[in-house]
């Protein structure tokens, strides 16, 4: 029989393992502190737990370790049942359209069309960079003492971690951008990640467009 | 930077996120990050057998690299990890093995009140080795989560699922009854 649940004398004694384990937040662990002042009984019990903590430590790390071979294992059952997704969703969009250049010419043509729009993207970088930096500082700001840097925060604005779906086109990804009026500030990471700024509401009209962006998460503040 | 390093040092949610965009690298480096302690938590779990913690962990990263598209981000990573490879362990638990009534408990007699102080340091830790296997799936986990893997309270409810009043009675209670099985052993030995 397993013993029955008995209730804590009081609700600092609860917290003694997280408060030996300093993970309490500050205030309960400022809390902890001052009930352990006047508290013999609690005192003796955080001794022990600290000397139990050790000791949990060491009897814990005595169990063996995963086989060496277990995270191969593991990739080869991930590998069978691939491809769910195809890797690197920023590049992604753009390999097709490479792909479709290429499918217009002879095979020796393509190496040189794929040439000819990178640096086309350049170009349109370039371009669209220069507007949205003109929206969203107005040509005021280049009298001003130059740009803030790339990036730089607006008051009031949010920002996002934003993933786009692989099958998103240049074209579709700009105007739901446009239309949440948000502007992508960074990226990608080397996960794939976009750092996206726009107004409050942001993230909700990004989410409305599941077919363009796949993955939206509030940035914490830094 | 290759990308590999750059996924090294990625926050655990980046890399999460790889994985979701179908990066196998960046589930290698998850395990990387989180598999030795998460082994050691699955071990204890199916009650010692590596080969069944080893099925548990199998599962556990496939089940992590099939979900993370869904992941919120309302949890630490490491939470959501640990909530899953739990659920598969005791899965696997329950497959195999009709689960067995803590009845050791009742035959350990109560002891002093600090049974630790008096050991020394290997025989402190085979002692604690066999009270904490000796506890139920429940009290050891609790104990294990917060004083081992250091996860705060609300996290163990998450991984858990049970309030977190629960996780803290819980974490009380495994401690009178190792403390009563500590004393007990220490006693068989005298």
């Amino acid at each position: 029989m397993t013993a029955p649940e008995r209730e804590p004398p009081h609700e600092t004694a609860t917290l003694l393992p997280w408060y030996v384990a300093g993970t309490l937040g500050a205030g309960e662990a400022a809390a902890v502190e001052a009930h352990l002042r006047g508290c013999e009984g609690c005192r003796a019990e955080e001794a022990e737990l600290r000397r139990l903590r050790t000791a949990v430590h060491a009897a814990v790390e005595t169990r063996p370790s995963p086989s060496p071979d277990l995270l191969a294992r593991i990739a080869a059952r991930v590998e069978a049942a691939a491809p769910r997704r195809a890797p690197e969703p920023a590049a992604s969009w753009w390999s097709r359209l490479v792909e479709w250049a290429g499918s217009l010419l002879s095979p020796r043509l393509a190496p040189a069309m794929a040439l000819g729009l990178i640096v086309l993207q350049f170009g349109a970088i370039a371009v669209l960079g220069a507007r949205l930096y003109e929206t969203a500082y107005g040509p005021a700001a280049t009298t001003q003492g130059g740009p803030p840097p790339a990036g730089a925060p607006v008051a009031g604005e949010t920002r996002l971690r934003v993933a786009f779906d692989e099958a998103a086109t240049a074209r579709r990804i700009r105007a739901v951008l446009q239309e949440a009026g948000a502007r992508v500030v960074d990226g990608p990471s080397a996960a794939g990640f976009y750092t996206v700024a726009g107004p409050a509401g942001a993230a909700d009209a990004l989410r409305r467009h599941p077919d363009v962006v796949r993955f939206v998460e509030p940035l914490e503040p830094r | 930077m290759t990308g590999r390093e750059r996924l090294e040092a990625a926050s655990d949610r980046d890399v999460l996120a790889a994985i979701a965009s179908g990066s196998q690298d960046a589930l290698e480096v998850l395990y990387a990050r989180l598999g030795q302690r998460l082994f050691r938590f699955l071990v204890g779990l199916v009650g010692g057998d590596a080969a069944r913690a080893e099925d548990a962990m199998s599962e556990a990263f496939f089940e992590v690299w099939r979900r993370a598209p869904t992941f919120r981000g309302d949890s630490a990573v490491r939470t959501w990890v640990f909530g899953i490879a739990r659920h598969k362990a005791l899965s696997l638990v329950r497959r195999q093995r009709p689960s067995e009534p803590d009845e050791a408990l009742e035959a350990v007699a109560s002891g002093e009140p600090d049974v630790l102080s008096g050991m020394m340091e290997d025989e402190a830790r085979e002692q604690v080795r066999q009270a904490l296997d000796a506890l139920s799936p429940e009290h050891r986990e609790v104990i294990e989560l917060s004083l081992y893997q250091n996860f705060t309270y609300e996290e163990i409810a998450e991984i858990v699922g049970c309030p977190v009043n629960t996780v803290k009675t819980r974490a009380f209670n495994a401690r009178r009854q190792l403390k009563r099985r500590l004393a007990g052993l220490a006693g068989t030995e005298r």
